[in-house]
Formats: C-alpha cells, structure tokens, sequence
C-alpha cells in the first residue's frame, strides 16, 4: 500500500510504501512480549 | 418411457446424496478423531470508555480490555496499545494475542472515534502532543481496575502511536499528565524518529527512566535519525542504558507488521 505523508521523508513529505512482512512481523512480536515480559513480570 | 426418465433421476438422487452424507459422515468422524480440535482460550473482552487526561473538558475515549483468562485473582502487569495514523488495524490485535497469552491484560485505544475519523492519513490531529493526554487517561483507567498492578502498566505503540509512546517517556509529559502515575516500560514501532529534538513539542531528553525499547526498518525513511538521536544526546538522557533500538534488516517502510 502507498499513501502521501507530510511526515515521511524527514519532514519534507513525500510517498510511503507499506510492505507487510510476516517473518519481521512474529519477530517482532516475539521481541516485545519478552520486553514486556522482562520489564513488567520480574 | 418418461416415468421410467423420472425414476431413474429420483434414484441417482437417492443415491447421490446417501453418498455425500456417507463420505461427509465419515469424514468428520474419522478426523474427529484423528485430530481433536484445540481453539486457544480468548480472554475477556470488554469495549470500554473513560476520560483523556487533557484537562478541564476532557474528551471521552473508547478502548477495547482484554484480561487472559486464569488470571482473574491475580494482580496482573498490563500494556496500552495505541494505533497507527490509520486507526486500529490488525497491528493492535497481533500484539494483543501474544501478549494476553504471555499473562498480561491489553488495552486498545481508539484515539480517532472520539474525534469523529474513522482513520485516515488526511484529517487527523495536527501534532501528536495533542493526543499524549490520551495515553495517560488510558493509564489513570486501568491503575483503578481490579486485578491490574497500577505500578507495572507498559505503554506500546505503532507510528503516531509510538511517537506518543517515546514523549510518554519523557518527564515534562509524565508530570503534566500523569498526576502521580507514569508507565513501567515504553514501546515505540517505528516512531518517526527523525522529529525529536528538531521539532517543538517532540523533545527526547529528560526520560523519566523507565525502559524503551525502539524498532524499526533498517530502510525506513522516517526513522534515519533513529542512531543520531542515541549518539548526540547521551548526556541528557536520564535512562540511555535502558533504551534499546532493534533495527528490522532491510525493511523500506513502516508497517512491516500490518497484515
């Protein structure tokens, strides 16, 4: 998905292209449950 | 010969759906009990309302509470979610999942439906400082629920919401509008990084300590000051060690986790 956003760019707007990735996204996942999990369950 | 048509045709009938019962029936049961179906237990779930922290004429915001079930006598730790530019999306609820499952209650935060949008890049608030006090209402609400530890509440978020999550770290916005309360843990996907420390209202110094962990893509062009703001203000940050920035390699934009 593409969209125009005036914040991408650093400030000077410009197209944003949105690319799911279903491996960076469970390993992402994964990362803040341990986070949460470290900071917030000790 | 058309009454011998018509019962040769109500007998394939016959015969054609005894067949698919008996094939049907015979499947279902033999993989009944192969493999016996297992769903994963959902957690309560509550659409809840309370008011944002912004003042003498507060807004009413709406969120979704989810407490995992089995912990309900418990006094357990919980995470604020807060949505994108777009709204609550699918980000949200692949957190959530995990996080319910890892024993800690969520909740998340529509920021939009109490200003009339439905989500969209065009329309929304003009800063995201606008929006901060709406992370602390979300937080004054669950420190007053039962069975929620008011002292170990995370805050987490994607984009706009993550830029709210990184000021939430910091103590002017915590002493504003937390009245006594700040979060135990911050957790900003792809906060915009370039905007801090250059941009009014957006200062990342003077950290009221509690963890922040920062991710982002490795090739995104929002967040290419993510490294400089580590390196030039070392000095000011109160909680440096405790910041930690996971870089997901070789990903172009934000969003790498919207499905």
């Amino acid at each position: 998905m593409t969209v125009t956003d005036p914040y991408a760019c650093l400030g000077t707007g410009c197209e944003v292209t949105f690319t799911p990735n279903l491996r960076q996204a469970l390993k992402s996942e994964r990362n803040v449950v341990r986070f949460f999990r470290n900071t917030l369950q000790h | 010969m058309r009454f011998l048509a018509s019962q040769c045709r109500f007998a394939l009938i016959i015969a054609s759906l005894l067949l698919t019962t008996n094939t049907f029936a015979g499947g279902y049961l033999s993989n009944h009990h192969k493999h016996r179906l297992s769903f994963p237990e959902l957690p309560y779930i509550s659409y809840v309302s309370f008011p944002s922290a912004s003042g003498s004429d507060p807004i009413t915001i709406s969120a979704q509470l989810r407490i995992p079930k089995g912990y309900e006598k418990e006094n357990i730790p919980a995470v604020i979610i807060m949505h994108g530019s777009a709204g609550v999306d699918s980000r949200g609820s692949l957190y959530a999942l995990a996080l319910n499952k890892a024993g800690i209650a969520t909740l998340e935060v529509d920021l939009w439906a109490a200003r009339g949008w439905v989500g969209s890049v065009t329309g929304r608030p003009n800063t995201v400082p606008e929006t901060v006090p709406d992370a602390f209402g979300a937080l004054k609400f669950l420190a007053t629920q039962p069975g929620v530890n008011a002292e170990k509440i995370g805050l987490m978020g994607f984009s706009w919401g993550g830029v709210i999550t990184m000021l939430a770290a910091t103590t002017p916005y915590s002493d504003q509008f937390g009245e006594g309360l700040s979060f135990a843990s911050h957790m900003a996907n792809y906060p915009v990084c370039w905007a801090y420390n250059v941009v009014p209202g957006y200062e990342f110094y003077d950290l009221t300590g509690a963890p922040v962990l920062i991710q982002s893509g490795e090739l995104d062009t929002y967040q290419i000051r993510v490294a400089i703001l580590l390196v030039l203000y070392p000095a000011r940050l109160k909680a440096y060690s405790a910041i930690v920035n996971t870089v997901m390699p070789h990903m172009h934009g934000i969003g790498y986790n919207q499905k």
